[in-house]
C-alpha cells in the first residue's frame, strides 16, 4: 500500500514537472537574448543568429558563403553562427524573439510597419548614427537610405542604410521576341504594341507580383505617377480614385486578358517563372535576383528549348526601375546587445559593406552600388553575365526609381487582396473603375483605427 | 411539498474519499494547463477585443470600435453566409456521407477493413496538402478535371477557384467527402449496439430498412451529434483550404472569418482580430448548445 503511494506521488509531481517544464525557458540565456546566443570563450566572441538566407533558400548561396568568410578573416576573434528559419514565419519569429527581449545581435529585416511602429519606438534597436559617420560607411550609403532612416528615426539611423540599388525590370527571350529598340526609353506604349501578340508570364495568385511590377511601370510611365509612387513610401497609399490609378488598372487589364501566358490565371510566380523557362512566354518580370536562374548551372528547371544564353534584360520603358530606396537598410543591430557583441556587429556590417563584398554581391544578385569605384575585374565579370550587363547599362543617373505599388498600400491589401481581384481584372468581370473602388475600399478598412 | 429528487446523493464512502486527494492531484496539471494555455488566453483575447493594440505596445481601450470596424467590413456579410452555406453543408452533405459510409461498413461487405483503412488515407493528409491538390485538379491550364472536360467539349474553359459561383463549390470540395472522422465514430456506436436489440426487432418482424430507422441510427444519435459539432466547429476556424486556394475571392465570395481575422493580424489590428476571435468562440459556443440540444447528448442510451 506504501509503495503504491510513493508510486502515485512519484507520477503526480512528475506530470507537475513536465507542465513546469513547458513553460521552462531554459534559462541559459544572455542578455543580448536568444537564440543569440552570445558569449565569448578563449576569447572568441561567438553568437548565433537567426536567418532566411540559409539551406535551399535562394539567397544562401552567397550568403552562407559570406559568412564564413567573415568567420576565416576574423577566427578567433568573432564567430557568427546562422540559425536556419524559413523565409514565410522570419517576420514573426523576430516578433516573438523581440516580445520575450530575445533578438539577436544582428537583427536582418523585420517588415516595415514593425520597425516604424515597435522597434524604434520602443528603443529595441541600437542607435549607430555615430558609428556609421566615424566609419565613412555613410559615403557608401545610398542617400535617399540614409535620408529616410533619419527621417523616420527622428534624426538618427538605426539600420544600416542601402548600399546597393537593385532596379528591377523584365526579361525576355530573344529566341521568342527580340527588339532591336532600346526598350527602357520607349514608352508603355510602344513596348505593348512591340509587344504584340507575345505572351508574358503574370502571377496573378499569391500577392500577383509579376501583375503589381507591370502595373507600377504603367503607374509611373503616366504624368504624376512617378510622385505618386514615391509618396507612398512615406505613408500608404489609401484612395485609388486617381485617373492615373485607373489608367494604370486598364492598361494592366489589356495586358491580361490579350498577351498572359496560358497559365497566368491562378499562377504562382514559381508558375510563371515555369512558364517562362518553358517558353511558354517570351517576358517576364522581375529583380535582378532571378539572373542566376538563367546560368547554365540551373539548367535544369529550363525546358522545351529554352536557354538562358537568349535571355536579356532591361529597366521598363521610361527608365523606370522599380526599387525603393527610401527605405530601412537590410541589417540592424539589437539595442540589448553587450558591448563586445556590439563590436561583432560592427566588424561585421563593415564587412559586408566593404567594396569587395559588395562587388561580390553584385556579381552574385545584380544591382548596382552606386557609391563605390568598381574595380576592372568586377566589370570584366559582369560583363560575362548577360542579363547583369544589360541591367548595369541601362541603370544610369536617369534612371527612375520607383517602389513596387505592393509596397506602398496596407499590407493584407499587398498579400492577399490585390492579386485576389487579378483573375477578375483579367476575365472582364471587374472593370478597372471597380477594381479601383475595391482597393479603396480595402485600404480603408485595413488601416481603420 | 417538495418533489423527490430524481438522482439522490450517494454519500461516498471513507476509501473514496480517501481517494479524493490522488484524484485531485491527478488532476491538477490538466487545470494548469487548461488554465494557462486556454483559459488565460481566451480571457486575453476578450479583453484585447476593445482595445487598439499592434500586438507590442501596450493595448488602448478604444470601446466597441474593434466590433463596429467589423460589422461594417465588406467582407464580413461573405463571411458570414458562407459560414452558414458551409455549416449547412457540412451538416447534411459531409456528416450524411460519413454516416452513410458507416452503415456500408457496418454490413461487413467484402473488403470493408481495406476500405475503412483507404477512407482513413486522406485524413493523415494536411488540409494544406489537400488545397495544393485541389488547385491543381482544378486548374484550367493542366487539372485533371478540365481536362477530362475538354474530352468532350475542346472549348470548355472555367477557373474554378477563381469564378462565381464556382468558387465556393471548389473550395468546399477541398473537404466535403473527407469524413473518415464522422464513419469512425458512427461506426463505433453501431458496433456497440447489443446483438439482442437487432435480433429482437428481426423477429418482431422489422425490414432492413425499418432496422436501420428506428434503431440503429437513433442509438448513433451521440456519435452524429458529436460529428455534427466537430464539423461545424472546423467550418469556423477553416482556413488553409480557403487561403491556400482563393484567398477569399473572387471578390469576397469566399471570405471567411479565419482569413478576415489573419488580414487584421497583418496590418497589426490585433485588437480588432481578437474582437473577430470573440465572435467565433461565441458562435462556436451557440452551435455547440444548439447541437447538444437538438442530439440529446447529455442523454444516455443504454
Amino acid at each position: 500500500m506504501k509503495a503504491k503511494k510513493i508510486l502515485a506521488s512519484v507520477l503526480a509531481g512528475l506530470m507537475l514537472l513536465a507542465t513546469a517544464g513547458c513553460n521552462n525557458n531554459g534559462g541559459g540565456s544572455t542578455a543580448s537574448g536568444s537564440t543569440a546566443s552570445g558569449g565569448s570563450s578563449k576569447g572568441v566572441i561567438e553568437v548565433s543568429i537567426p536567418s532566411y538566407k540559409t539551406g535551399e533558400n535562394v539567397g544562401a548561396v552567397f550568403f552562407e558563403p559570406q559568412v564564413e568568410r567573415f568567420n576565416e578573416k576574423y577566427e578567433g576573434q568573432y564567430k557568427i553562427n546562422l540559425e536556419t528559419v524559413p523565409q514565410d514565419g522570419f517576420g514573426d519569429r523576430l516578433k516573438q524573439l523581440a516580445q520575450q527581449n530575445k533578438l539577436p545581435v544582428l537583427v536582418q529585416g523585420g517588415d516595415l510597419d514593425w520597425i516604424l511602429n515597435v522597434v524604434i519606438p520602443n528603443g529595441l534597436a541600437w542607435d549607430m548614427t555615430d558609428w556609421l559617420e566615424e566609419s565613412g560607411l555613410l559615403e557608401r550609403a545610398v542617400q535617399d537610405s540614409v535620408d529616410y532612416n533619419k527621417d523616420k528615426g527622428d534624426g538618427k539611423i538605426y539600420t544600416i542604410p542601402k548600399m546597393t540599388v537593385r532596379p528591377t525590370g523584365f526579361y525576355y527571350n530573344t529566341a521568342m521576341w527580340n527588339p532591336e529598340e532600346d526598350l527602357s526609353s520607349l514608352t508603355m506604349d510602344e513596348l505593348v504594341t512591340l509587344l504584340g501578340d507575345q505572351k508574358i508570364a503574370f502571377s496573378t495568385a499569391e500577392n500577383g507580383w509579376v501583375s503589381a511590377l507591370f502595373l507600377t511601370a504603367f503607374i509611373a510611365n503616366q504624368e504624376g505617377g512617378v510622385e505618386l509612387l514615391q509618396a507612398g513610401a512615406d505613408e500608404k497609399i489609401t484612395d485609388f480614385s486617381d485617373p492615373i490609378f485607373v489608367n494604370a488598372v486598364a492598361s494592366l487589364q489589356q495586358l491580361l486578358q490579350n498577351n498572359a501566358a496560358s497559365n497566368s490565371i491562378g499562377a504562382a510566380y514559381a508558375d510563371a517563372a515555369n512558364a517562362f523557362m518553358s517558353g511558354q512566354a517570351a517576358v517576364i518580370a522581375n529583380g535582378p535576383w532571378m539572373s542566376s536562374e538563367f546560368n547554365e548551372s540551373n539548367s535544369a528547371n529550363w525546358s522545351n528549348g529554352f536557354d538562358g544564353a537568349n535571355v536579356k534584360a532591361s529597366l521598363f520603358p521610361g527608365n523606370v526601375g522599380i526599387e525603393n530606396n527610401r527605405a530601412f537598410g537590410e541589417w540592424w543591430i539589437s539595442a540589448s546587445a553587450s558591448e563586445e557583441e556590439i563590436e561583432l556587429a560592427k566588424a561585421f556590417l563593415e564587412f559586408i559593406s566593404n567594396p569587395e563584398e559588395l562587388e561580390a554581391y553584385l556579381l552574385a544578385e545584380g544591382g548596382d552600388a552606386p557609391n563605390i569605384e568598381y574595380s576592372e575585374d568586377f566589370k570584366e565579370k559582369q560583363a560575362e553575365t548577360q542579363v547583369l550587363a544589360d541591367l548595369a547599362a541601362d541603370t544610369t543617373e536617369e534612371t527612375v526609381y520607383v517602389p513596387c505599388i505592393l509596397d506602398v498600400i496596407p499590407n493584407s491589401v499587398a498579400n492577399t487582396e490585390f492579386g485576389k481581384l487579378l483573375p477578375s481584372l483579367a476575365n472582364g468581370t471587374y472593370t478597372p473603375e471597380e477594381f479601383c473602388d475595391w482597393m479603396t475600399q480595402k485600404s480603408v478598412e485595413a488601416s481603420a483605427e | 411539498m417538495k418533489a423527490p429528487k430524481s438522482s439522490p446523493r450517494v454519500k461516498a464512502s471513507k476509501m473514496e474519499r480517501a481517494n479524493y486527494k490522488w484524484i485531485y492531484l491527478f488532476l491538477l496539471p490538466t487545470v494548469l494547463i487548461f488554465l494557462m494555455f486556454y483559459f488565460v488566453p481566451i480571457i486575453q483575447v476578450f479583453l484585447t477585443s476593445f482595445t487598439k493594440w499592434d500586438g507590442f505596445n501596450a493595448p488602448e481601450f478604444n470601446g466597441l470600435t474593434n466590433y463596429i470596424n467589423m460589422f461594417t467590413n465588406s467582407g464580413f456579410t461573405y463571411a458570414l453566409k458562407n459560414l452558414f452555406y458551409w455549416c449547412l453543408v457540412g451538416m447534411f452533405l459531409h456528416v450524411g456521407f460519413g454516416v452513410l459510409t458507416a452503415f456500408v461498413l457496418y454490413q461487413k461487405p467484402r473488403g470493408w477493413k481495406f476500405t475503412r483503412m483507404v477512407f482513413m488515407i486522406p485524413n493523415v493528409i494536411s488540409a494544406a496538402a489537400w488545397a495544393m491538390i485541389y488547385r491543381f485538379f482544378f486548374s484550367d491550364d493542366m487539372g485533371i478535371l478540365n481536362s477530362f472536360i475538354r474530352l468532350i467539349d475542346p472549348n470548355f474553359h472555367v477557373q474554378w477557384f477563381y469564378t462565381s459561383p464556382w468558387a465556393f463549390w471548389a473550395v468546399t470540395f477541398t473537404w466535403l467527402f473527407y469524413a473518415v472522422i464522422v464513419t469512425l465514430l458512427v461506426l463505433g456506436d453501431l458496433m456497440n449496439i447489443p446483438q439482442e436489440l437487432n435480433e429482437a426487432a428481426k423477429i418482431d418482424g422489422a425490414s432492413g430498412w425499418q432496422l436501420v430507422r428506428h434503431i440503429q441510427l437513433p442509438l448513433c444519435r451521440s456519435a452524429i451529434g458529436t460529428s455534427v459539432i466537430c464539423t461545424l466547429t472546423s467550418r469556423i476556424s477553416m482556413y488553409e483550404q480557403i487561403s491556400l486556394t482563393t484567398q477569399g475571392g473572387p471578390g469576397d465570395d469566399t471570405m471567411s472569418l479565419s482569413i478576415l481575422l489573419v488580414k487584421g493580424i497583418t496590418d497589426y489590428r490585433y485588437g480588432y482580430a481578437n474582437a473577430i476571435g470573440v465572435l467565433m468562440f461565441v458562435i462556436g459556443l451557440i452551435i455547440l448548445g444548439i447541437v447538444n440540444k437538438a442530439f440529446r447528448m447529455d442523454v444516455s442510451d443504454y
